[in-house]
């Protein structure tokens, strides 16, 4: 840390959502209830890919309490497509669908929720059933069924993708991807040990606490108002916009309230139907109406599966790799990639080669889900582990035979090292066998820091003339706490305390737009914006500081009269003169609150409100550049027993060491770190799609059976962030040198899980999750 | 007929507590108030009888105060009945039992037509349900207690609809709401209006991340605070294993719950 903060990096401010959330008063999506709302529901499709031959929906219309109900013939779908993006393929005319569990173009408005469901019961279909594909392997096959929604679309705007995705492949192919540099050959040639191995990762469920839903509601002015359970509302705004060119922008106004849980973009391009159909119904009876998602319709979004990556590493005995070609196969789609991001910013590889392949099949359609790199960082973490067994070494040291051993991954390496006491545990895979019969492991990874996502947002701040300070804009509560370390920021830049700060929630996109793109870029993005816009305010009001002051009936003297606004500054709300603070005046002094007596007349020139507009802002997009080496690391370390007769894993102890450049809020990155690493214990060990291979039908998609964390599955977590990284010009962080942590450790721990387990039973799986059939197959047991 | 339902009140009834009350129990469209307004200041002894009805999506509140009382007397009741047998709807509860006796034969109890008393922080309700009606459904979609949230899976899984019923933790999907007929319950509402150290314990340890299962925590957690003060963190988590949260911040709620026990 270079700086001493005020504010900044304290512990002891208060959550700034805690209390609603706490007292049940924050109103989340499914709680909103409107006057005269109708409800409505999607039909969900029963199959793994099949066509409507035909439909009879005479009796659901004929069901008391059934308002309207629309099918893709309908005349008021005609017409329908977006101007741009991927949402064409999932097309409201369409009577063909592509995966179990795909809300079809059926949908049942009626006076309750109940009522839709007994409709849907009652409408007939005939349903033509088409061939379906559950492995990218079986969609590569050059005979292969075509289950790819719209072959068209992938072409339709070639220019809009980077050079290196190819999306002129026929069949069911997605797209495809490829990265070289060097000659991998050569680099094997120099290699000690060659280590060929193939890795598999499961898809990820989002699988969220709040179910989707959506409301709309059109005002007597034709405004139309989506209450959306989503990050970006931007977004969703110019999705809409796009499918509906004749509503214009300024009339749609996107509602945000608390999200339980978004992870990731929900209701983006691949996801449409819900909120078309929302909107259709609305416009047709001139009610608002909520379309509902139960939780069988929300295994929806999940992120995309490694069903094979073949890995090929030349490593020499001291730990250098020569020379590393990776070949993976991938269902899903441009959200989740292996990647080469880590790769060429993190390491100093002299010979590389990737190749990815994304096939279509038939399931849900994959974005991103806490987040994009959950794939790369999965990569990256194996084959350093499985470099560092095929010469025997420490895992932690093959490290510096392959970096450029930054600052700040060496000082997350050593802190994480001291705070688990590695080096007097650590042992050879397979060599510690504990008392209670247990094996004993200990896993290591690390990566960097996903630093430099930074995007456009806007915002702005009021500072009320009691002292009192606003900030304005549209900002989402779905998990990350953005609110408190917003608050943060704006107390320090503009010199107040924190408990003077307020941010209301649930602004909608009338107002400024923090926040542009979503979850990835948000502590990043929004710093930015604060501090400028907070920066605005406070030079207003230390201009204010030395103007005569406007009363109602008077004009007082200049607050510090003789003065500069250099010579002043702002502490604890006070405006104070630098080199003599102890003269000083309260901001509700300087801005005349108590000499006013007819507020409704003053209020506008007392108060001080400034804005941030979108591109004011410094930008980071050169860090995206994957040329660029990070400045900011990670290190993870896991202890792990495991029963060779059952195969069950206890996680005793993980620490996360996260060098987060210059904290925020301290006490929010510790519960990011940790609810992180909850949810990859899930990802590592118990969370498995398992779809039934004669039907296509996803058979656990409900909370029992797709299991994730409870309270008693891991053992102590150890959150330790550091504030190390390199800072510079463009070191890839946000204002006040922070980086953000709400996707860290999700994506990175669950393979340190696997590593460690690994490292107990001297086993080499490279399968996630890591169930106990696999290891007991792993240990030749079963 | 309206079952009123009367509590002692010394303080009378104020314009101020008349407001606070009705925002409180039902966030909708007042009607009627400035009638109230009208007839009766700030610490008066009311001089007629009035009623005052506030109108929610899904319920009315009617207030009466008696001439020459100091006496608060509340009824919960909604805006419309349903008759079970032939489904015509009346606009008080009165009108149905009257048309249930004259159209279907004899007495019409509670039972006869789907009507169930039952306590909710603390207030009086008496509701017409249907008989597959789950107290979460009454609770969170009829009543508008939004704490009592819910992960969609209807079959208790989840835990975030739990809420206290005669002091224990239930989970308010489980239950039909027949069966809660002369019940108390408490919802993360009700803790709030104790000012309960639980509340507190969960912001200062910044348990909440979405925060969309913590109301069921809470409840969870009061419930194990009522039969246990001084709880262990083991047993703790024990209590609390059956709630899911997907942020997955659990150690924080099990601190929280600590504190909360070394605040009673």
């Amino acid at each position: 840390m270079t700086e001493e903060y005020t504010v900044i990096g304290k512990r002891g401010y208060r959550h700034a959502e805690g209390l609603p959330k706490a007292t049940g008063k924050a109103t989340f999506n499914r709680d909103i209830k409107l006057p005269q709302m109708l409800y409505g529901k999607m039909l969900i499709h029963p199959n793994a890919h099949s066509k409507i031959k035909s439909i009879d929906i005479s009796k659901a219309e004929a069901l008391p309490g059934v308002v309207s109900i629309l099918k893709y013939d309908d005349a008021e779908l005609q017409g329908i497509r977006p101007l741009f993006g991927q949402a064409d393929a999932y097309s409201v005319q369409t009577d063909e669908y592509y995966f179990w569990g795909e809300e079809c173009n059926i949908a049942v408005c009626a006076e309750s929720e109940e009522i839709c469901d007994e409709a849907l019961s009652l409408i007939q279909i005939e349903w033509e059933e088409l061939p379906f594909l559950l492995s990218a392997e079986e969609a590569l096959k050059a005979d292969a069924p075509l289950v790819i929604r719209n072959p068209n679309i992938k072409n339709e705007h070639p220019e809009m993708l980077p050079p290196w995705v190819n999306t002129t492949l026929e069949g069911n192919y997605l797209f495809a991807l490829e990265f070289a540099w060097g000659d991998v050959e050569q680099g094997y040639q120099d290699a000690d040990v060659i280590v060929e191995e193939n890795l598999s990762y499961e898809y990820l469920e989002f699988a969220p606490a709040e179910c989707d839903s959506v409301v709309v509601d059109i005002r007597d002015n034709d405004e139309v108002v989506f209450y959306i359970q989503e990050q970006s509302g931007v977004a969703i705004q110019q999705t809409f916009r796009s499918f509906f060119p004749q509503l214009p922008m300024s009339k749609c106004r996107i509602e945000k309230h608390y999200s339980g849980g978004t992870y990731g973009l929900r209701h983006n391009n691949f996801h449409p139907r819900p909120t078309l159909f929302a909107l259709l119904f609305a416009q047709k009876t001139r009610k608002p109406i909520k379309i509902l998602t139960d939780r069988k319709g929300d295994f929806y979004y999940h992120d995309g599966k490694i069903e094979s990556c073949k890995l090929k590493i030349g490593v020499k005995n001291d730990g250098k790799i020569t020379a590393l070609s990776t070949d993976s196969l991938i269902g899903g789609g441009l959200g989740t990639t292996v990647g080469a991001r880590f790769w060429s910013k993190d390491t100093i590889i002299p010979n590389f080669f990737l190749h990815e392949d994304q096939l279509a099949v038939s399931k849900a359609p994959v974005t991103a889900f806490r987040c994009e790199l959950n794939n790369g960082a999965y990569h990256f973490s194996k084959v350093f582990d499985l470099a560092a067994n095929a010469v025997g070494m420490d895992p932690t040291l093959i490290v510096n035979a392959n970096t450029r051993n930054a600052p700040s991954l060496l000082e997350c390496i050593k802190s994480g090292k001291e705070i688990i006491d590695w080096d007097s545990k650590w042992h050879s895979s397979g060599s510690k066998q504990l008392s209670n019969g247990k094996y004993h492991g200990l896993g290591f990874t690390w990566t960097e820091e996903w630093d430099g996502h930074h995007w456009s947002a806007s915002g702005g701040v009021r500072i009320c003339s009691d002292g009192s300070v606003l900030i304005l804009g549209n900002i989402t509560d779905f998990g990350v706490m953005p609110m408190t370390s917003v608050k943060i920021m704006c107390a320090e830049t503009l010199g107040v305390r924190f408990e003077d700060v307020h941010f209301p929630p649930q602004q909608d996109t009338t107002c400024f737009l923090w926040e542009g793109m979503g979850g990835s870029c948000g502590l990043h993005t929004n710093s930015m914006v604060i501090k400028a816009a907070a920066e605005k305010a406070k030079k207003l009001l230390l201009e204010r500081a030395v103007q005569p002051r406007q009363a109602l009936y008077q004009v007082l003297p200049p607050a510090f009269p003789d003065l500069t606004p250099d010579d002043l500054d702002v502490k604890d709300s006070m405006v104070f003169e630098k080199s003599n603070p102890e003269n000083k005046m309260s901001i509700p002094d300087i801005l005349v609150w108590r000499e006013n007596p007819c507020p409704a007349a003053w209020i506008g020139p007392l108060d001080i409100q400034v804005c941030v507009s979108q591109g004011e802002t410094e930008t980071n997009h050169e860090i995206h550049d994957a040329s660029i080496p990070s400045t900011y690391y990670q290190a993870h370390f896991a202890e792990v027993e495991v029963d060779s007769e059952t195969g069950f894993v206890e996680v005793t102890k993980i620490v996360n060491v996260n060098d987060i450049g210059q904290a925020i809020y301290p006490e929010g990155i510790e519960t990011q770190q940790v609810g992180g690493t909850l949810m990859a214990w899930g990802r590592a060990l118990t969370e498995e799609p398992v779809y039934d291979p004669m039907t296509g039908v996803l058979l656990n998609c409900n909370l029992l059976d797709y299991k994730y964390s409870t309270m008693r599955d891991c053992g102590t977590i150890i959150p330790k962030y550091l504030e190390v990284g390199e800072k510079g010009e463009h070191d890839g962080s946000g204002a006040y040198g922070n980086v953000g942590i709400g996707e860290d450790t999700a994506t990175v721990v669950p393979a340190v899980i696997l590593n460690a387990v690994n490292n107990a039973l001297g086993t080499n799986i490279n399968s996630l999750p890591v169930t106990p059939t696999k290891i007991l197959k792993a240990l030749g047991k079963i | 007929m309206t079952k009123e339902i009367k509590k002692n009140n010394s303080d009378g009834v104020s314009r101020r507590d008349f407001l606070k009350d009705a925002g409180l129990l039902v966030s909708g469209t007042a009607i009627g108030s400035t009638v109230l307004l009208a007839a009766c200041g700030d610490g008066e002894t009311v001089t007629e009888k009035i009623t005052t009805t506030v109108t929610g999506a899904g319920a009315t509140t009617t207030k009466t105060v008696t001439a020459g009382e100091m006496v608060k007397t509340e009824t919960i009741t909604q805006s419309k009945y349903v008759c079970p047998v032939d489904g015509m709807e009346f606009d008080s509860l009165a009108d149905l039992q009257a048309h249930f006796e004259n159209e279907h034969g004899g007495e019409a109890t509670s039972a006869d037509l789907n009507v169930i008393n039952l306590t909710i922080n603390g207030k009086l309700y008496e509701v017409q349900i249907e008989p597959y009606w789950t107290l979460r459904h009454l609770l969170h979609d009829v009543l508008e207690f939004i704490s009592v949230k819910d992960m969609c899976c209807e079959q208790g899984q989840c835990g975030s609809c739990a809420v206290l019923a005669d002091g224990k933790p239930l989970l308010s999907c489980m239950l039909l709401a027949i069966e809660c007929d002369g019940r108390s319950i408490q919802t993360a509402e009700g803790l709030a209006l104790e000012n309960h150290p639980l509340i507190e314990a969960y912001v200062n340890n910044h348990c909440s991340q979405c925060g969309y299962c913590t109301p069921g925590f809470i409840m969870t957690a009061k419930g194990l605070l009522d039969r246990n003060p001084n709880p262990t963190a083991d047993e703790i988590a024990f209590a609390l294993e059956g709630n899911l949260c997907r942020c997955s911040t659990y150690p924080y709620h099990i601190q929280a719950v600590l504190d909360a026990s070394s605040s009673l």
